[in-house]
């Protein structure tokens, strides 16, 4: 029962972006950034393995034959024929999940001036609450996958060095 | 003037609450052409050298024919730690691995959730009012 409901939450919340960044919709909007907020890190990767043990980090490099991650200051090199799947995290939602919790908490705590209206007014509430915090924490659109090998390709335009591992990395 | 800082506070939420995500477009040197048509919208070209350097560059432009990328940038190491101030960059399109164009767009995440809360605050907070000025209708 559980899992149908979040089956039923997945769905209704659209589906993963797609995987590739030129790929733009009539929709999208520039946005103004300035020159040393432009991100010249790569996007955080998880690498699911066949084996199902899995590794996050940040993407340094990908190609048809390997993933290589960067995880607390050391390099992680996974063949791809290891790879189940790799998740990239195209967008961070968490501080915004907080911030509406905090926010219905809030509300929801001054409702004990309601009195006995709060026998109505706060399962209201709840459910306000639920509907609009629950869509925004099972957002899909954050992430991509990769599930083929072909799909590394796509995967190497989130990397650190598209252009390849430099040198200096590759000795490490 | 509290309605005005409301809908202020209101509008810094909306804003809070879309997210930047990258339009991206790559091309060799060689085949500069390949994100012509990008590089028009882009407002930031990353120049990735062979050694991990990377330029990222604003008011950018490349010259084919004299074979140089120019723009008014920044330059990061391989471990991305900054290499000096912004400046006025000029780089051989030979030395340059790989072009990348950068367009920042938003990602709305949560503007109808805020909307929601907002309606539904707005609501309590009336009732709260409402209690307050009449105490006995609402706790008898």
């Amino acid at each position: 029962m559980k899992r149908a409901a979040l089956l039923l939450l997945v769905a209704a919340c659209g589906d993963p972006g797609q995987l590739g960044r030129g790929i733009v919709t009539p929709n999208d909007v520039t946005a103004r950034v300035a020159l040393e907020d432009v991100p010249v890190t790569g996007s955080e990767v998880s690498v699911v393995r066949t084996d199902d043990t899995k590794v996050t980090g940040e993407l340094l490099e990908a190609n048809e034959d390997r993933v290589t991650l960067l995880k607390d200051g050391a390099l992680v090199v996974i063949r791809a024929d290891e790879i189940r799947r790799a998740i990239v995290t195209r967008y961070e939602n968490g501080g915004i999940v907080t911030a509406l919790a905090g926010w219905s908490a809030a509300t929801g705590a001054t409702q004990l001036t309601h009195g006995v209206f709060w026998l109505v007014s706060g399962p209201i509430w709840g459910g306000i609450s639920a509907g609009v915090i629950a869509p925004v924490a099972a957002d899909e659109g954050r992430f991509a996958y990769a599930e083929r090998r072909s799909d590394l390709t796509f995967l190497q335009e989130y990397a650190r060095f598209p252009q390849g591992l430099p040198a200096e990395y590759r000795r490490r | 003037m509290r309605a005005r800082g409301l809908a202020a506070l209101v509008l810094l939420g909306l804003a809070g609450c879309s997210r930047t995500v990258y339009e991206a477009h790559f091309a060799t040197p060689a085949d500069v052409a390949k994100i012509a048509e990008a590089g028009t919208r882009a407002p930031f070209l990353k120049c990735h050298m062979p050694d991990g350097r990377v330029f990222v560059l604003e008011h950018w432009s490349i010259d084919e024919g004299a074979g140089v990328v120019a723009g008014f940038g920044l330059e990061y190491a391989a471990n991305r730690s900054r290499i000096g101030r912004a400046r006025q960059i000029t780089l051989g399109l030979r030395d340059v691995a790989l072009l990348e164009t950068n367009r920042p767009y938003s990602v709305d995440v949560g503007t109808g959730s805020i909307v929601g809360l907002s309606i539904g605050s707005a609501a309590s907070l009336a009732l709260s009012l409402v209690c307050a000025a009449n105490g006995r209708a609402c706790f008898p």
